[in-house]
């Protein structure tokens, strides 16, 4: 009995490799490339609700499926055309959008002013996404293809924020008749459209034909979910998967050192930096603050703990953000950190903690940060705590030092700035160095307030070389946006924001 | 004086000791034991002595040019991901392991026997409430019920160790509450309670040393599994916050790199083994030479 069991087994075995080698031959090979791209990633869609879903691994598969009025072009980061085909600045606080004429659904509904109106409101209306389209004041239907934005008060980023894939315009009739129906059965106007979805799993997508830019390179899209980052650089080993994101730091050298794959790094729009608490003692000193700033080797833990990827940092926000101004890395210099630490009283240093959360990479980052603050005489002790209880503390400003991270979305240097560093947005909304200062609260409104870029840029200027000078934060590091792929992988832009569109994305077979 | 004279005037602990001895693997185990020790006793010295100088300049001195560099001459056991010497930083946690367990077991010794005796020699209601008790946190497993109380009372040292030193207690309780039930119906108990002893004088002067030999086999077992309970906290951050040295946090921050440099997880791991192993085989040998049964 076991035996023939065994040879049944055998049998088997072979009849499905015989059929698995046929089927693989019967495959047409006219085109040379697959008609497949499979993606992985490390955390499943929050929601395909683009209105709600906002976490980067949800962006990453709805990206696809929805269009927004603008983009910014993941090279040159300058606003371009995407459902409005033009648009004109009418007065600092309104905006007239002409949409592109012919654009349907990936149901067949066409796309009008009534969509983009609807659209908008159901942004502004979401708790999840409201943020970043909230200084809206009222869109107005001028035409069937025309509408009017006008905004609360003068707003800079406003082109930017509506680049936003949170800012996703979406169909009135479908969504109106239930108004859920987008969680599970997202449908839009992107360059592929949503097929199905496995929880924890894969999320697969297929090309809209009729995409106002032509059909995507590639017919079907599927996003797999591979929490463990060294599994996906293994998948990607084996060929199971054609483009991994997030490769780990430790993994980057066997990714690089394999002739079958590429790196690709872009310099992305995170930075990670440790926040003084200003309300306390010794970090209400100028000096201190400085010292600490001075004290710290960015170029070593750029080249060290983080394997040469990213770059030191000289500001809370990254080069690739609009309102960016050099003011040069902080030098590093442990002698003259010493000397300003005597100068504040604490020429033998003092005791103090750092906080960050449960992220092996941080830790280590702040362990390096730990000895090359003990070389100076600050003992530092670290505590590790879980993102959730690090947060609320923090808000709650019991820190004396915490390590944060912060990605500028909008690419507009408003969005951070205004976060962290007015005044009116100390604790949970971000400012978690407590920071209260006229004359950088003067900068931020400035350039929040004023759509003429002249100014705005005369503004993040004068307030990154003011916000050096207080030092209530020390940037570390700007993180790169990091992707593993096949070399047969072609058209592979990375976006440093950390989404990308992979509609111009083909494999070779 | 005959020989068989000369052999019943042994006493306990000679008769143990000439037993032991006769175990090669359990001797073994007790040497590599005494040497652990001595390296920690020495470390603490030296740190008093030079003012931790030896430990800011060799043990949590980073050097991050180095990191992960392979055993050489200068390292013999190779830089970990900060570039820090890993036999100096092995060298330096054997105390936290070791001690940090030995302490662990003693206090919950302690704890036990007061729990253990007091449940057995009184009985009834008594017995019932602690021991029902016992039982309730003998249902959790030991390393599940440290979680619970490091995450609970946050991380720290004192905070693992009480952690630890609660999870062991049932088991010392229901080793000591077991002799003492065994013994308390002895005809030497009956004959001191007849004279008169009080209770506490019982327990302590009768009762708990004719109970030793189990409780001695059951703390140097425990101490072996209070060292791994140590490094498994510490493994899943709960334990010695770094950069303090300590063989579960090594091993833990140098999984990721696993790939890259084989020294940096292995050693450590190594350490875990060895000492677990020494204590094993001493208590599986002085369990042993302590069992009447194995008398000749």
């Amino acid at each position: 009995m076991k035996k023939m069991l065994t040879v049944l087994l055998v049998l088997l075995c072979s009849a499905a490799l015989f059929a698995g080698g046929s089927a693989e031959s019967s495959k047409p090979a006219a085109t040379g490339y697959k008609d497949t791209i499979t993606v992985g990633q490390g955390a499943d869609v929050t929601s395909f609700d683009p209105h709600i879903g906002k976490e980067t691994p949800a962006v990453a598969v709805t990206n696809h499926i929805f269009d927004t009025l603008v983009d910014t072009d993941p090279v040159t980061g300058e606003v371009v055309p995407q459902i409005a085909e033009k648009w004109e600045v009418v007065s600092p606080t309104s905006y007239r959008f002409f949409i592109r004429k012919g654009l349907t659904f990936h149901n067949g509904e066409a796309l009008d002013a009534d969509d983009v109106k609807f659209s908008l409101d159901r942004a502004i209306a979401s708790g999840s996404v409201s943020y970043i389209v909230d200084f809206i004041k009222e869109v107005k239907i001028e035409d069937q293809y025309t509408v009017l934005v006008t905004t609360k008060a003068p707003y800079g980023p406003t082109l930017r924020n509506l680049a936003v894939p949170f800012a996703a315009i979406v169909p009135k009739d479908y969504v109106s008749a239930n108004p859920d129906i987008l969680k599970t059965k997202p449908v839009g106007t992107g360059p592929y459209k949503f097929v199905s979805w496995t929880q924890n799993d894969n999320a697969k997508l297929e090309a809209f034909e009729q995409y106002y830019k032509g059909a995507p390179q590639t017919k079907n899209l599927i996003i797999k979910v591979i929490p463990e980052a060294s599994q996906r650089t293994i998948a990607l080993e084996t060929g199971e998967l054609d483009i991994v994101y997030d490769v780990l730091v430790s993994d980057m050298k066997r990714v690089r050192e394999n002739k079958n794959l590429t790196l690709l790094e872009a310099p992305s729009l995170t930075c990670f930096y440790i926040s003084f608490n200003m309300r306390k003692p010794p970090f209400d000193s100028q000096l201190v603050r400085q010292a600490i700033n001075m004290a710290i080797d960015r170029q070593l833990l750029v080249d060290t703990v983080n394997s040469g990827t990213g770059a030191p940092a000289d500001e809370i926000i990254a080069p690739a953000v609009y309102g960016y101004y050099s003011t040069g890395v902080w030098e590093y210099n442990p002698a003259k950190a010493k000397q300003l630490l005597a100068q504040a009283g604490y020429p033998n240093g003092f005791s103090a903690t750092l906080w960050v959360n449960n992220n092996q990479s941080r830790v280590e980052m702040c362990q390096a940060i730990q000895e090359m603050l003990r070389e100076i005489g600050i003992t530092v002790k670290v505590e590790v705590m879980e993102f959730g209880t690090f947060i609320s503390r923090t808000t709650a400003g019991e820190h004396d030092m915490g390590y944060f991270g912060w990605v500028t979305s909008t690419k507009d240097a408003d969005y951070t700035y205004y976060s962290l560093q007015h005044s009116s947005q100390q604790g949970a909304p971000g400012n978690r160095s407590f920071i209260a200062d006229p004359e950088v609260d003067r900068l931020v409104m400035l350039g929040r307030t004023s759509a003429d870029t002249k100014v705005r840029d005369a503004a993040y200027k004068d307030l990154a070389i003011k916000l050096k000078e207080v030092a209530n934060n020390a940037p570390i590091i700007y993180t790169a946006i990091t992707a593993g792929a096949n070399k047969k992988v072609e058209g592979f832009v990375l976006d440093p924001i950390g989404y990308h569109r992979l509609e111009t994305v083909k494999v070779s077979k | 004086m005959k020989p068989s004279d000369a052999k019943k005037q042994r006493t306990l602990a000679a008769e143990t000791w000439r037993r032991f001895r006769k175990n090669k693997l359990a001797l073994s185990g007790m040497i590599v034991l005494l040497a652990l020790v001595l390296i920690a006793l020495s470390t603490i010295v030296i740190d008093l002595v030079t003012d931790n100088a030896i430990y800011n300049n060799y043990v949590i001195k980073q050097n991050l040019r180095l990191r992960l560099q392979g055993p050489s001459k200068a390292h013999i056991f190779g830089l970990d991901e900060f570039g820090r010497d890993i036999f100096m930083r092995m060298i330096w946690a054997v105390r936290y392991s070791l001690f940090m367990g030995t302490i662990a077991i003693a206090l919950s010794t302690v704890v036990g026997v007061l729990l253990g005796s007091i449940a057995g020699y009184y009985g009834k209601v008594t017995d019932n409430i602690i021991m029902r008790f016992m039982d309730v946190l003998l249902a959790i497993p030991s390393m599940l019920l440290a979680t619970a109380i490091v995450a609970a009372l946050g991380t720290s040292l004192t905070n693992v160790l009480i952690a630890i030193a609660i999870s062991y207690v049932p088991t010392f309780a229901r080793t000591v509450r077991a002799s003492v039930l065994t013994i308390k119906d002895q005809e030497f108990i009956e004959a001191a309670r007849a004279m008169g002893a009080s209770d506490l004088r019982i327990i302590f002067k009768y009762i708990l040393p004719n109970s030793m030999a189990p409780l001695i086999v059951q703390a140097t077992l425990g101490v072996a599994g209070a060292i791994l309970s140590i490094a498994g906290l510490s493994f899943l951050g709960l334990g010695i916050q770094p950069p303090t040295p300590e063989w579960g946090s090594m091993l833990s921050s140098a999984r990721s790199y696993i790939r890259e440099g084989w020294h940096i997880t292995v050693i450590p791991g190594l350490g875990i083994m060895i000492t677990i192993l020494a204590l094993n085989v001493m208590g599986d040998g002085l369990r042993d030479a302590l069992d009447p049964r194995l008398k000749n």
